[in-house]
C-alpha cells in the first residue's frame, strides 16, 4: 500500500501539473481547483441513470500486490451482491497496457470502472473519456474520477501515534526513548510524522532520541540505520515509521540483543511479516492498516449506485485501523467479509468516510485535482 | 547489683576501644571519600572535555551548513566566511573525540560520527565548489539527494549518543558523590552517637562505681562506729563481769586461806601430840598401837602437810591473778632492749647453769605500754623456757621484735627446748594446766597469767611448738597502750 500510494501520489502531482496545462479535450474539465468537500449524504436528489452502458464492473488492475488483490476481492464482492458482471484488467505494472485494457473498457461499454493507475498522468485522458461518457470512475488516490479514494497521511501516522503514546502511559510509566524512522524521501508522507511527534509531544517523559530518515526505504535500510542508533543509544523502548523499515530495525535490535518484550515496534501498512510479528506476540505490538477489501467492496457498491442514478460520494477516505494482537481477529474478519461492514453503518464508519456527492447527471463535477481531506 | 572493680576496668576499656574504632572509622571513610572525589572530578573533567567538544563538533558542522545554505540560495559569497572556520573547527573537536575515543561512549561511535563528518563536509564542498562554478542546477541536485540531510541527522544521532554516555557518566558520578556524601553523614552520625553512647556508658559506669564505693564507706563508718560502740558495750560489760570475778576469787581465797591456816596449826598440834603418844609408849606398849604412833599417823599428818601447802601455794595464785586484774595500768615509755636484757640477766645464772644463751635480734626498741605487765610477761616466757629446756642440747633462747601493722608490736621468744606435744598446745594457757613432764615445780599458772597480762595490755599471745624441737611465743602488743579502748575506758571511768 505504501509504495502504490507513493506511486500514485507521485502521479497525482505530475497530473495536476498537467491539469493545469492548455490542452484540447471533449469534455468538461471537472473540479481543477482543489475544495474541502462537505460530508456525504446518501439521501441527496436523484439523478437519472447512465444510458446505454452494461451493468458490469471492471478493475484496472497494476499489479498484484496483496492490497491491490483485497481491493480486487472487495469489488468482486460488491459486484456479486448487485448483479454487475465483474472483470479484472491486470496491468502487471505496464503503463501502456493498462491505458489499452482501459481504452478497451469504453469501447465495451462496461458501465463501471475502478483504476489502480500505474502512470496516472498517461491514464488521466483516458479516465476522462470514461467519465464524459457516463461512466462511473473510481480511482485509487489519484485524480481524475468520479470518485476518488484516498488516505489521510496525518490520520495514519496520528492512529500509530496514539498507540504509542497510550502503550508508553499505559506500561512503561510514560517515560520511553522513541526511534522516528522517517521518509525524507517523499515529502508527502511528512505528515504522518508530524502527527507521531504531536503525539508523542503530549508526554512529557519521552525522548526521541532518533528522528531520522534510512538512507534506504526497505528492510536493509531500516536495519542500517537502527544499527547507528543502538550504537549512539542503546537504551530503545519505541521505533515507529512504515512496516518495512520497522521491521528492519527490529531483525538489528534482535540481533544486537536489544530486544526486550515490553518495546513497542510500530508501522505502517499492515505487512503481513508485521501482521506476523505481532500474532507472535513480542515487541513488534501494533501496525496501522488500510482495509483495502473494504474500500474495495465500497467502490463497487457505489458503481452500482451510480449506474442505477443514485448520488454517490466524490472522495472518500479510507481510514486507519492500528492493528494489534487485541483486535487482530476482528480485522481479519471485517477484510474476509467486506460486505457484512458496509451494511452495518457503526462498523463501515470505522473504515470509510465519504465526502461531497455526484450523480451522472452532475458528472462535470468529477474530482481533477490531488484531493485530501486533510488539506485546507 | 554492686560493680565489680574489674568489671569496671574492662567496661571502661571496651568502651575506650569502641570509641577509638569509630573515630578510626571516620578517619578512614574521610580518606577514601576523598580518593573517591578525586577520581569523580577527574572524571567530571574528562566527561565535560569530551561533552563540550562533541556540542562544538555539532555547531560547527551546523554552522557550516548554514554556509552552505546560504550561499546555494543566495550566491553571495558572504555567507562562506564563517565556513573555513567552522570546519577547522569541527576538525580540531573531531580529533579530540577520537583521542578521547575509549571514553566517549559505545565502541566505534566515534569512527562513525567521524564517517559522517566527512560525508557531510564532502557533500558541503562539493555543492559549494559547483555553485562557485556556477553550475547551480548540479549543486541543488546534490543537495535534493539528502545526501547532506542524511549525514548531518547522522551526525546529529552520534553527537547525541556520545553527549547522552557523558551525561550518564556525570549523573553516575553526582549519584555516587551523593551516596558518598550520605553516606559520610550517616557514618558520622552514627560515629557521634556511639562516641557519645561510649562517653556516656563510661561516665555512668564510673558515677555508679563512685557511687558504690561512696556507700560502701559510708556502710563501713557506719558499721565501724557500730562496732566500737558494741566493743565499747561489750568491754564495759567484760570488765565489770572481770572485776566481780576477781572480787570473788580474792575474798574467796582470803576466807579459804584462815581455815587452812586453822588445818596447818591444828596439824602442829597433832604432830606435837603424837610426839608425845610415842614418848609415852617408848618400848613397850602394844605392837599396833605403837605402829600407827611411829609410823602410819606421822605418814598422815606429811601428808596433810603436803596438801595444805599444795592448797596454800592454789590460793596464792588466785590471789595473785585477782589482784593483778585489779592493778591499774600505767603506760610509760618503755626502752624495750634495756627490758628484755635486763630480764634475761635475771636469769643469768640458770642460764649459765644450763649453758645456754639469749640471742637479741630487736627491731622495735621503745613501746609504750605497762611496765611492771611487761616485765612480768617476759620474765615468765624466758622463765619457761630456762625450765623447760632440753636435757639433750644446750639451751638457746631468741628473743626478735618487729614492728607489725595497725601500731603493733610483735615479741617472738623462741627456744629450743623439749616443746610441747600437738595435744597440748591448745590447753597452755589454761588455769592450773600443765603439760609435758611434771619434773618442774608450778601450779599451771603462769602462762595463764602471762596472757591474762597480755590481753589487759590489748594484746594477743600464740604458741607454735614442736614436740623434742623447741617452742616459739609470739605476743603481739600495741605500741602504745593509750590507744587501747580497755585502757582508755578503764581510765576514763576512774577519772
Amino acid at each position: 500500500m505504501n509504495r502504490y500510494l507513493r506511486q500514485a501520489l507521485l502521479a497525482s502531482a505530475a497530473l495536476l501539473a498537467a491539469s493545469h496545462a492548455p490542452m484540447a479535450q471533449d469534455g468538461p474539465a471537472g473540479i481543477t481547483v482543489p475544495r474541502v468537500f462537505a460530508p456525504f449524504d446518501p439521501d441527496g436528489k436523484a439523478c437519472n441513470a447512465p444510458p446505454g452502458l452494461k451493468k458490469a464492473l471492471a478493475f484496472a488492475q497494476d499489479n498484484e500486490r496483496d492490497f491491490m488483490q483485497g481491493v480486487s476481492r472487495g469489488l468482486a464482492a460488491a459486484a456479486r451482491d448487485r448483479g454487475l458482471v465483474y472483470q479484472v484488467a491486470l496491468a502487471n505494472n505496464d503503463a501502456g497496457k493498462m491505458i489499452e485494457q482501459v481504452e478497451a473498457m469504453l469501447a465495451a461499454q462496461t458501465g463501471g470502472v475502478v483504476a489502480a493507475p500505474v502512470d496516472a498522468a498517461g491514464l488521466a485522458p483516458r479516465l476522462q473519456k470514461l467519465i464524459w461518457a457516463g461512466h462511473y470512475v473510481g480511482t485509487v488516490v489519484p485524480p481524475p474520477a468520479i470518485s476518488l479514494l484516498n488516505a489521510p497521511q496525518y490520520l495514519t501516522g496520528k492512529a500509530l501515534g496514539d498507540a504509542a503514546a497510550a502503550y508508553i502511559r499505559d506500561r512503561l510509566k510514560g517515560k520511553a526513548n522513541v526511534v522516528l524512522l522517517t521518509h525524507d524521501s517523499l515529502q508527502f508522507l511528512a505528515p504522518r510524522f508530524v502527527a507521531m511527534r504531536d503525539a508523542l509531544n503530549e508526554i512529557p517523559g519521552v525522548t526521541i532520541v532518533a528522528d531520522i530518515s534510512p538512507q534506504t526505504v526497505n528492510r536493509e535500510g531500516g536495519a542500517a540505520m537502527m544499527r547507528n542508533i543502538l550504537l549512539a543509544h542503546p537504551d530503545v523502548d519505541v521505533v515507529l515509521g512504515a512496516d518495512t523499515v520497522v521491521l528492519g530495525a527490529l531483525a538489528a535490535a534482535r540481533a544486537a540483543g536489544k530486544l526486550r518484550p515490553d518495546q513497542f515496534f510500530g508501522g505502517i501498512d499492515g505487512e503481513p511479516d508485521a501482521v506476523t510479528e505481532i500474532k507472535k506476540g513480542g515487541p513488534y505490538k501494533a501496525s496501522i492498516s488500510l482495509a483495502s477489501s473494504v474500500f474495495g467492496y465500497a467502490m463497487g457498491q457505489h458503481a452500482a449506485d451510480w449506474l442505477d442514478g443514485k448520488r454517490i460520494p466524490q472522495a472518500m477516505d479510507i481510514l486507519p485501523i492500528a492493528l494489534t494482537s487485541a483486535n487482530m481477529a476482528g480485522y481479519e474478519a471485517d477484510v474476509a467479509d467486506p460486505g457484512k461492514v458496509y451494511a452495518d453503518p457503526a462498523r463501515r464508519n470505522q473504515y470509510l468516510k465519504m465526502y461531497g456527492g455526484i450523480c451522472y447527471d452532475t458528472r462535470d463535477q468529477y474530482v481533477n485535482f490531488p484531493w485530501s481531506s486533510e488539506r485546507k | 547489683m554492686p560493680i565489680a572493680a574489674r568489671f569496671v576496668v574492662q567496661s571502661v576499656s571496651a568502651l575506650m576501644i569502641v570509641g577509638l574504632l569509630a573515630l578510626v572509622g571516620i578517619v578512614g571513610m574521610t580518606v577514601w571519600l576523598n580518593e573517591r572525589s578525586r577520581v569523580y572530578f577527574e572524571e567530571v573533567i574528562e566527561a565535560r572535555d569530551i561533552r563540550t567538544a562533541a556540542v562544538d563538533l555539532r555547531s560547527a558542522v551546523q554552522s557550516a551548513e548554514a554556509s552552505q545554505r546560504g550561499f546555494i540560495l543566495t550566491g553571495n559569497e558572504i555567507y562562506l566566511s564563517p565556513y573555513n572556520t567552522s570546519k577547522t573547527t569541527a576538525g580540531r573537536r573531531l580529533e579530540l573525540l577520537q583521542q578521547k575515543a575509549a571514553v566517549a561512549g559505545p565502541a566505534g561511535i566515534v569512527d562513525r560520527l567521524a564517517g559522517s563528518v566527512a560525508a557531510k563536509f564532502s557533500e558541503t564542498d562539493q555543492t559549494i565548489a559547483l555553485k562557485l562554478d556556477r553550475k547551480d542546477a548540479e549543486a541543488l541536485a546534490i543537495v535534493l539527494t539528502n545526501r547532506g540531510k542524511l549525514a548531518m541527522d547522522e551526525i546529529n544521532l552520534f553527537v547525541s549518543g556520545i553527549v547522552r554516555t557523558a551525561d550518564e557518566r556525570l549523573t553516575a558520578g553526582v549519584t555516587e558523590q551523593r551516596a558518598n556524601a550520605t553516606r559520610l553523614r550517616l557514618i558520622s552520625i552514627a560515629s557521634a552517637l556511639l562516641i557519645v553512647l561510649v562517653v556516656g556508658g563510661g561516665a555512668a559506669t564510673v558515677y555508679r562505681y563512685a557511687r558504690e564505693i561512696t556507700r560502701a564507706r559510708d556502710e563501713v563508718d557506719a558499721l565501724n562506729a557500730s562496732l566500737e560502740q558494741r566493743v565499747a558495750a561489750r568491754t564495759a560489760d567484760l570488765e565489770l563481769a572481770n572485776a566481780e570475778i576477781q572480787q570473788f576469787a580474792h575474798i574467796v581465797s582470803h576466807d579459804l586461806r584462815a581455815p587452812l591456816v586453822n588445818i596447818v596449826g591444828f596439824t602442829g598440834e597433832l604432830e606435837h601430840g603424837l610426839n608425845s603418844v610415842r614418848a609415852a609408849l617408848g618400848q613397850a606398849g602394844d605392837a599396833q598401837a605403837r605402829l600407827v604412833a611411829e609410823t602410819e599417823m606421822p605418814e598422815a599428818i606429811d601428808f596433810i602437810r603436803s596438801s595444805t601447802r599444795k592448797m596454800d601455794n592454789l590460793i596464792g595464785a588466785i590471789l595473785k591473778l585477782s589482784r593483778e586484774g585489779q592493778r591499774r595500768l600505767q603506760a610509760e615509755r618503755i626502752d624495750l632492749a634495756a627490758m628484755i636484757k635486763a630480764t634475761a640477766a635475771a636469769i643469768q645464772h640458770q642460764l649459765a647453769e644450763a649453758g645456754g644463751k639469749v640471742s637479741l635480734d630487736l627491731q622495735v626498741n621503745q613501746l609504750l605500754t605497762d611496765r611492771l605487765s611487761l616485765e612480768q610477761i617476759l620474765g615468765n616466757l624466758l622463765d619457761n623456757a630456762v625450765k623447760y629446756r632440753s636435757n639433750e642440747r644446750p639451751l638457746s633462747i631468741d628473743v626478735h621484735t618487729r614492728q607489725a601493722p595497725g601500731g603493733r608490736v610483735i615479741i617472738e621468744i623462741a627456744d629450743n627446748g623439749r616443746g610441747i606435744g600437738e595435744n597440748d598446745l591448745g590447753r597452755v594457757f589454761e588455769l592450773f594446766r600443765r603439760a609435758g613432764a611434771q619434773d618442774q615445780s608450778g601450779e599451771g599458772v603462769g602462762l595463764a597469767y602471762v596472757q591474762a597480762l597480755v590481753r589487759k595490755l590489748g594484746g594477743d599471745i600464740s604458741v607454735n611448738s614442736v614436740l623434742g624441737r623447741g617452742t616459739t611465743f609470739s605476743v603481739v602488743l600495741p605500741d602504745d597502750l593509750r590507744q587501747h579502748s580497755g585502757w582508755r575506758q578503764s581510765h576514763e571511768q576512774v577519772s
